[in-house]
């Protein structure tokens, strides 16, 4: 075969090829300061049982804490997390007002989509403890342990090989429940009492993204409803349906 | 089917394909003429060329060889000596069995050796005097005369009376009336020569003689001369004679002795007898000749079945590209005699729109890939 015979058929099978081009969007978990603790955005919030008495209120998070069998002295933390895109059909603009009132419109559904779940179980984390119930007590310690734990634990894991080209919210939903227990119960929604935090980024087509997609979390209510509302099927706060009391918390 | 059949078979149809190829070449013979080492330069590159549909037999220009002069046959020479000799001894009979007979005059005639038959003429006729056949001397006479023979230089060597009988004879000779003979051969414009004399007739001609037995020769470019003893009639004869056709050697020899070196060299007449020579059913002869420093004017000249077909020519080849312009001139007197087909239009050429349509694909393609864009994939991870 001559060159150009070669170059011919190259030519003609690179007809055929699939040339691909491939980006990384990678996922940030926003945290907030506390002193000299962290905590991640999302993940802070308080039960709403307590939200008139701050002191000795429990940390959603606690739920991720529990008692080793083996010692009382081992605290072992472990969770579940959950990344959802969430379709909007539109765009709407990032503050969680402007994304709730959008997908409460009529015809705006704020569905995850099924298909693009990547559910994570955490490899549980053993930490010494004099009592676990101070440990859970002590509100900034406890979230930034989970902080630790959640941010090392999910470094570098892969979410999706092709993200959606849809508009979409990314939202990440800790829970207790493990991936199998969710399988198992079928659907997309989550336990309530079983949630320990959600986060999600501005809305955004994630197939276009190049760089960095910030998880944040922006209380429009009380912090828990809040959360619930975030991990909800469609992305409808308790707090639209309850109007919220002066006074409520919003622990982000 | 069996792939190892199917390979069989294409292998079966390629070398079928090859030999029909090989089959269908045309066969021509080269001479290459002229210019020293331009010519040797020219053979090689002429042997060389590989056009797929011609093969080139090159043959060496004749060349001069030293002539093998006809002289007179010894024998009849000494002969005659022999008859002279008994003449002057008055042993006539002697004289008349030495002498050569009318059959040797043939031979005699057909090398133009005219003196040769003169002299043994007039010594059968002295003889035949001296004998006291007076009659018989006459009829010699006559026959010396009728064949337009001059009186041989040692005519003074017979008696008076012979040389009045001879005198005679011609004196009557030339009162008496002339008879027409036609003569025709199979192939026409052959030379005719009449009692060893070219009278500047071709065949088919006509040609005034005194009544009685000649001798007429036919000559021509690639022929055996022919000689045949011809009776004319009062009233005028005709007569047809068979031509053989002559053999390679003969042919060869005929035109180095009457083309080579001449200005006639690429003439139709040449071509055909060197195709003659040359055993060439197509020949092609080209010639070069200088014209000027490391310059060369090239003639072609291509000669087929014994016809002139075509003539080309170049004018002022650098001596350097005479071999190559050589075979451009060899290809352009086979397209221009019909041998060869001229080369094809480049888009009659099924390759060029094969040609075409690729190159046509792969701008499509090229264009296609730049235009085109590559799918895009995103990975989402956390940090």
């Amino acid at each position: 075969m001559t060159t150009r015979q070669a170059w011919a058929v190259g030519l003609l099978l690179c007809l055929g090829c699939d040339a691909e081009e491939l980006h990384t969007a990678t996922l940030v978990l926003s945290e907030i300061k506390r002193g000299d603790k962290s905590a991640l955005s999302g993940f802070a919030c308080t039960t709403s049982d307590s939200r008139f008495a701050a002191r000795g209120s429990t940390v959603l998070l606690a739920r991720a804490y529990t008692e080793s069998p083996v010692s009382a002295k081992v605290a072992v933390v472990k969770a579940t997390m959950v990344i959802d895109y969430v379709a909007l059909g539109g765009y709407p603009r990032c503050r969680a007002t402007e994304i709730v009132n959008y997908c409460a419109e009529e015809g705006k559904s704020c569905e995850p989509i099924a298909r693009q779940r990547q559910c994570l179980d955490l490899d549980p984390l053993e930490i010494p403890v004099k009592d676990l119930a101070a440990l859970v007590s002590l509100y900034q310690r406890s979230s930034a342990v989970f902080a630790d734990y959640a941010k090392t634990r999910l470094s570098g894991e892969l979410v999706t090989r092709d993200a959606p080209d849809v508009e979409s919210i990314v939202r990440l939903v800790g829970t207790t429940e493990t991936c199998n227990e969710l399988e198992a119960r079928g659907g997309l929604d989550f336990d309530p009492e079983k949630l320990i935090g959600c986060s999600y980024s501005c809305p955004l087509v994630p197939s276009a993204v190049r760089g960095e997609i910030l998880l944040d979390f922006e209380s429009v209510g009380a912090c828990e409803d809040d959360v619930i509302a975030c991990a909800g099927t469609s992305f409808a706060p308790r707090s639209q349906r309850e109007i919220p009391g002066i006074g409520q918390s919003a622990s982000p | 089917m069996d792939s190892r059949l199917a390979l069989a078979l294409s292998l079966a149809m390629l070398w079928v394909s090859v030999a029909r190829a090989e089959a269908d070449k045309v066969r021509v013979t080269v001479v290459v003429a002229g210019a020293g080492s331009a010519q040797k330069a020219i053979e090689a590159r002429m042997a060389s060329q590989n056009d797929v549909s011609v093969e080139v037999r090159v043959v060496p220009v004749p060349v001069s060889k030293p002539a093998s002069k006809e002289a007179a046959d010894p024998a009849i020479a000494e002969a005659l000596s022999a008859a002279r000799t008994r003449y002057v001894e008055a042993d006539f009979e002697a004289c008349l069995a030495r002498l050569p007979d009318d059959a040797a005059f043939l031979g005699l005639f057909a090398r133009g050796d005219v003196t040769t038959v003169a002299r043994a003429l007039m010594y059968r006729a002295a003889c035949q005097a001296g004998r006291g056949a007076t009659e018989e001397a006459r009829r010699s006479a006559q026959t010396f005369a009728r064949f337009g023979l001059e009186t041989p230089s040692d005519v003074g060597s017979v008696t008076p009376e012979v040389e009045r009988i001879l005198t005679d004879a011609l004196r009557q000779l030339r009162a008496a009336p002339r008879a027409s003979l036609r003569v025709q051969s199979e192939q026409v414009g052959l030379e005719v020569a009449v009692d060893g004399r070219a009278l500047g007739c071709r065949t088919p001609c006509a040609v005034e003689l005194a009544p009685g037995d000649h001798v007429v020769a036919l000559s021509g470019d690639g022929i055996t001369s022919h000689v045949q003893r011809v009776r004319l009639a009062s009233a005028g004869s005709s007569v047809m004679l068979k031509t053989t056709r002559a053999s390679p050697e003969l042919a060869e020899r005929q035109w180095i002795e009457r083309y080579a070196d001449r200005p006639g060299l690429d003439s139709a007449e040449s071509l055909a007898l060197l195709a003659q020579a040359v055993r060439a059913p197509r020949l092609v002869l080209i010639s070069s000749e200088r014209a000027g420093q490391a310059l060369l004017n090239l003639r072609g000249a291509y000669e087929q079945d014994g016809a002139m077909s075509a003539r080309a020519g170049a004018e002022r080849v650098p001596v350097d590209e005479a071999p190559d312009e050589s075979v451009r001139l060899l290809r352009d007197l086979l397209v221009h005699g019909k041998t060869l087909e001229p080369p094809r239009p480049l888009w009659k050429s099924g390759w060029f729109w094969v040609s075409v349509g690729v190159v046509a694909a792969g701008a499509a393609t090229t264009t296609a890939l730049l235009l085109r864009e590559p799918k895009q994939r995103t990975q989402v991870e956390f940090q």
